[in-house]
């Protein structure tokens, strides 16, 4: 398992997938057997910028082939509309699922749903363990 | 906590009555809770933030649209105000331009000069060269009229081959500077192709005055600018205040012209054509007289160049010849006529570029049972020389049909027996000015050689303006067969000209020597 920090750089497998990156204010992208793990950082707001970092370490750790993706939106303050548009436009993923807990995190998620319809399945969770479920039937090979 | 509540809410209601008043970038702060009423609160936000999007993206469409809307206005402003051919300044932009100097010239005192330019003969380079010809032409003279003006002068096309130059500031001698250049270049022939065309141009100009509006200053350019062209052609003509005058004495009479028409105020004269030999009338003259309500009873010379100049012609020449082929056919059903009897119309050479004359005789022949060789159409020789397709398809068609043809006024212009000799003509009619001193010596070499000359192209000569006796019978000397003149007969109304040949069938001739 490698995990990628938005900077680009592919990390040892033996690294916790649920980690902090070096840098907190731009979330942390990780590979989680098949699933690429994109957590947004709580209690920031997510500007394009920041989504668009991710995006590319997620389109790296997909290295052209689309793979299932959960974003995790827990705690954020809020997402702009051309952050949410990202997520409809990722070409490395096969299926997205939204997760937060709070009705905040689902307010939130609900807008990323409506944002520009994407060509592949969007889903809101409230727990990561239903998402990585979900995911799974669209994970390569299955 | 429920007091933290009841705070947090009307945060909330201020938050959305400020986004309802407009302020669309204002934002309610959420709590740390993260619970219900901080996810109505971010759902409020976002919604704005949306709001907020779409108004900014709507105004700039509505930016981008009125600019586009703006430039297209700029373009069809430019396309409206340009001649599409030469990419002049078309009426539009010259009368604008000329408003605005008019203006000007108030405060600053310099008045305006307008310059008009219409180009000489044109209408034939599109005749014979074709319409593609005719553009580049037109081309080229906008080509050269930039070339000789001042920068601050503004070149127009007002349509067809008529152009304009206007002067800003100008002088009488500012002004004729320029006219003059333009008069130059324009007279250097323009070469294109295969194709060498003289462009010489009749200019008019106009120093405007105090207080003149633009219309009034373009009316007076063009005014002199016809004098110009009345004129002689390719020269400047300064506009004065007589030229106006005679301008609308000119557009009254074409007025009462085309109601003398309509009114029936003509009225036809003959003269009778005599054989010299023999004294037999073979035919009459048909000459026009306008009885005007006013001025009483006109001579043709007095109101035909206007009508030709006014196109009135056209209506009068069509009334004349019906007129005419009604009359003799009266005649030829009440009297009994020569079988050579012929009656002679005056054609001009508008008439003869008309695609429907031939059918208009033709038809007039079958209404009233003539045969085509009772009549001959005269033609002045001037109406010959442009020699157009039309008119040489008119000329063949009603010799074909058996029409006489006949030159008429030879000798007043230039055309040559050669080129006669080309022309579908039979008969020739020489000017009376050259029967002037007939008794002199030389003169009667003269006449002699005119007439062996029309004899050696298988033409007939018919003399006009016979006065006396000796003019008839020095003619017949010399053999020519026909004649007409006030030695024989006056030109008669139609009761006179009716009476006489009911009467009989010869006039007096010279007593044979």
């Amino acid at each position: 398992m490698a995990s990628v920090t938005p900077s680009g750089s592919l990390e040892p497998d033996n690294t916790d997938p649920v980690r902090q990156s070096p840098d907190e204010g731009t979330g942390f992208v990780s590979d989680a057997e098949g699933i690429t793990r994109v957590a947004l950082p709580a209690g920031k707001h997510i500007s394009s910028a920041l989504a668009q970092s991710a995006a590319q370490v997620a389109a790296q750790l997909a290295a052209g082939k689309p793979r299932p993706v959960m974003v995790d939106i827990t705690g954020i303050l809020s997402i702009d509309r051309e952050a949410r548009n990202l997520i409809g436009r990722a070409t490395s993923a096969s299926a997205v699922a939204i997760v937060g807990s709070s009705p905040v995190d689902r307010v939130v998620g609900n807008f990323i749903l409506g944002a520009e319809p994407p060509d592949f399945p969007v889903q809101f969770f409230s727990a990561a363990a239903e998402a990585l479920l979900w995911l799974d039937r669209y994970r390569d090979g299955t | 906590m429920e007091h933290n509540s009841d705070q947090r809410l009307t945060q909330l209601i201020e938050g959305i009555v400020r986004l309802s008043r407009g302020d669309l970038a204002s934002r309610i702060e959420p709590s740390a809770a993260r619970d219900e009423i901080d996810a109505v609160i971010i759902g409020v936000n976002l919604l704005a933030e949306e709001l907020e999007q779409v108004y900014d993206q709507f105004e700039k469409r509505v930016e981008n649209r009125t600019a586009m809307l703006r430039q297209a206005h700029r373009d069809m402003q430019k396309m409206a105000m340009s001649d599409g051919l030469t990419g002049l300044a078309n009426r539009v932009a010259l009368m604008n331009a000329l408003e605005q100097t008019l203006l000007e010239a108030k405060t600053f005192g310099s008045p305006p000069a307008l310059i008009l330019l219409d180009l000489d003969s044109f209408k034939n380079v599109n005749d014979r060269f074709g319409h593609d010809a005719g553009d580049r032409v037109l081309q080229q003279v906008a080509a050269r009229l930039n070339g000789v003006v001042r920068g601050s002068d503004l070149v127009a096309r007002l349509g067809g081959d008529e152009f304009a130059i206007l002067v800003p500031a100008a002088t009488m001698d500012s002004a004729m500077r320029v006219a003059n250049r333009a008069l130059e270049s324009l007279g250097q022939i323009i070469e294109l192709d295969e194709v060498h065309v003289n462009s010489r141009a009749s200019i008019g100009l106009r120093l405007a005055e105090q207080n003149q509006s633009a219309e009034a200053v373009l009316l007076d350019a063009d005014t002199a600018m016809y004098a110009a062209k009345r004129e002689g052609r390719n020269i400047i003509k300064v506009f004065e205040p007589m030229m106006m005058y005679h301008r609308k004495l000119r557009s009254q009479m074409a007025t009462e012209l085309r109601s003398a028409v309509r009114d029936d105020e003509l009225e036809l004269n003959y003269q009778p054509v005599v054989e010299l030999d023999t004294g037999l009338i073979q035919g009459m003259e048909v000459l026009v007289r306008w009885n005007h309500p006013v001025r009483g009873l006109l001579q043709p010379d007095t109101f035909i160049p206007y009508a030709e100049e006014t196109g009135a012609i056209h209506d009068i020449d069509r009334w004349v010849i019906a007129h005419a082929l009604e009359r003799l056919a009266r005649w030829r059903n009440e009297l009994t006529l020569h079988p050579s009897f012929q009656l002679r119309v005056n054609l001009s050479a508008v008439e003869l570029s008309q695609l429907d004359l031939v059918e208009y005789i033709r038809s007039l022949l079958k209404k009233f049972d003539l045969p085509a060789s009772c009549l001959v159409v005269e033609i002045t020789e001037s109406a010959m020389i442009t020699r157009g397709e039309v008119e040489m398809y008119s000329l063949l068609s009603l010799q074909k049909m058996g029409v006489g043809i006949e030159i008429d006024d030879f000798g007043t212009g230039y055309s040559s027996i050669s080129y006669l000799r080309s022309l579908p003509v039979s008969m020739v009619k020489v000017d009376r000015s050259l029967l002037q001193d007939l008794e002199d010596g030389s003169r009667y070499e003269f006449i002699r050689a005119i007439l062996q000359l029309i004899r050696a192209a298988g033409l007939q000569a018919l003399f006009e303006g016979i006065e006396t006796e000796t003019q008839a019978r020095t003619l017949r000397e010399l053999g020519c067969t026909s004649g007409q003149g006030y030695f024989f007969s006056r030109p008669l109304a139609e009761a006179a000209a009716t009476a006489l040949i009911s009467s009989t069938t010869h006039l007096k001739v010279p007593d044979l020597v």
